[in-house]
């Protein structure tokens, strides 16, 4: 099994940062040939970087404000907002909360109206691959209005005002 | 911030106490501290020492790359050593006390 593939349970901030000294350890600690790993190391990297996800990321709440109704998370997560916004499946995290969240409501009306459960199967799949579209194709302005460009001095490099005598 | 101290966790203590060391190091100490009990993969290795870091007990204190895997030392903070003093301090009590209970106890085979 390869190493570099396994790493992937960790956010991709923390590879960024720690990825190269945990390789290190795995290539001493290994007898395989470099890079490759036997199933227990990837089960305790597998578990080990989902600990490190879970421990990253923001509260519950914060995370279904941001997916919900748009609304910033803090700047101390920031990295985490990052890797969301940047990562491969970020369409499909911000398309996947609409059926989740809507589907306990569906069962909870279904025991009155069981037909329900058919217009949900139906439509929801729908909703979702639309949601995914839209998503991916407004990544950028999205990720533009999550990270604004600080504030640049657009007057240009005029200084303060000197006197004549001064040159 | 506190740390759960997990029998894992105080072995890498320990083995950070005696000098820094880098990830694989620790790996090895913890093998000889438990007598060859407790073999650290890199998973839980690095999520102990996320915990020890996130929590002050401990500090990367410098970087070297050896046929060019990059090493990373960890050493104890000030905080940490108090930290694993204290946890020493309260199995060596749980010992004491768990000595006193087990020679109470009857002898097997007893009347």
């Amino acid at each position: 099994m390869r190493a570099s593939f396994w790493l992937r349970a960790y956010p991709r901030r923390w590879r960024e940062q720690r990825a190269d000294e945990l390789m290190a350890v795995l290539a001493d600690a290994s007898d395989h040939e470099p890079g490759r790993i036997d199933a227990r190391t990837a089960f305790d990297l597998l578990r080990g970087g989902c600990a490190t996800r879970w421990r990253l990321r923001p509260p519950l709440h914060v995370v279904l404000r941001y997916r919900v109704s748009g609304r910033r998370p803090h700047e101390r997560f920031d990295g985490w907002l990052r890797d969301d916004i940047d990562g491969r499946l970020y369409p499909v995290r911000e398309a996947a909360w609409f059926p989740v969240l809507l589907a306990p409501f569906v069962a909870l009306v279904a025991t009155w109206w069981p037909w329900l459960w058919t217009n949900f199967v139906i439509v929801a799949p729908v909703v979702f691959a639309a949601q995914v579209l839209t998503s991916a194709r407004g990544r950028s302005r999205e990720r533009a209005r999550l990270f604004p460009p600080p504030p640049t001095n657009d007057a240009g490099p005029w200084g303060p005002y000197r006197g004549l005598e001064a040159s | 911030m506190t740390l759960r101290m997990s029998e894992q966790s105080y072995l890498v203590m320990l083995a950070l106490a005696e000098e820094p060391r880098h990830g694989y190091g620790v790996v090895q100490a913890v093998l000889t501290l438990s007598d060859g009990d407790v073999k650290l993969g890199a998973g839980t290795l690095y999520g102990i020492l996320d915990r020890l870091v996130e929590a002050g007990y401990a500090e990367a204190s410098g970087e070297v790359v050896v046929d060019g895997r990059l090493r990373r030392y960890y050493r104890l903070t000030d905080e940490g050593l108090g930290a694993l003093t204290a946890e020493t301090a309260r199995l060596r009590a749980l010992a004491t006390q768990a000595q006193r209970v087990l020679g109470a106890r009857p002898a097997f085979g007893g009347a």
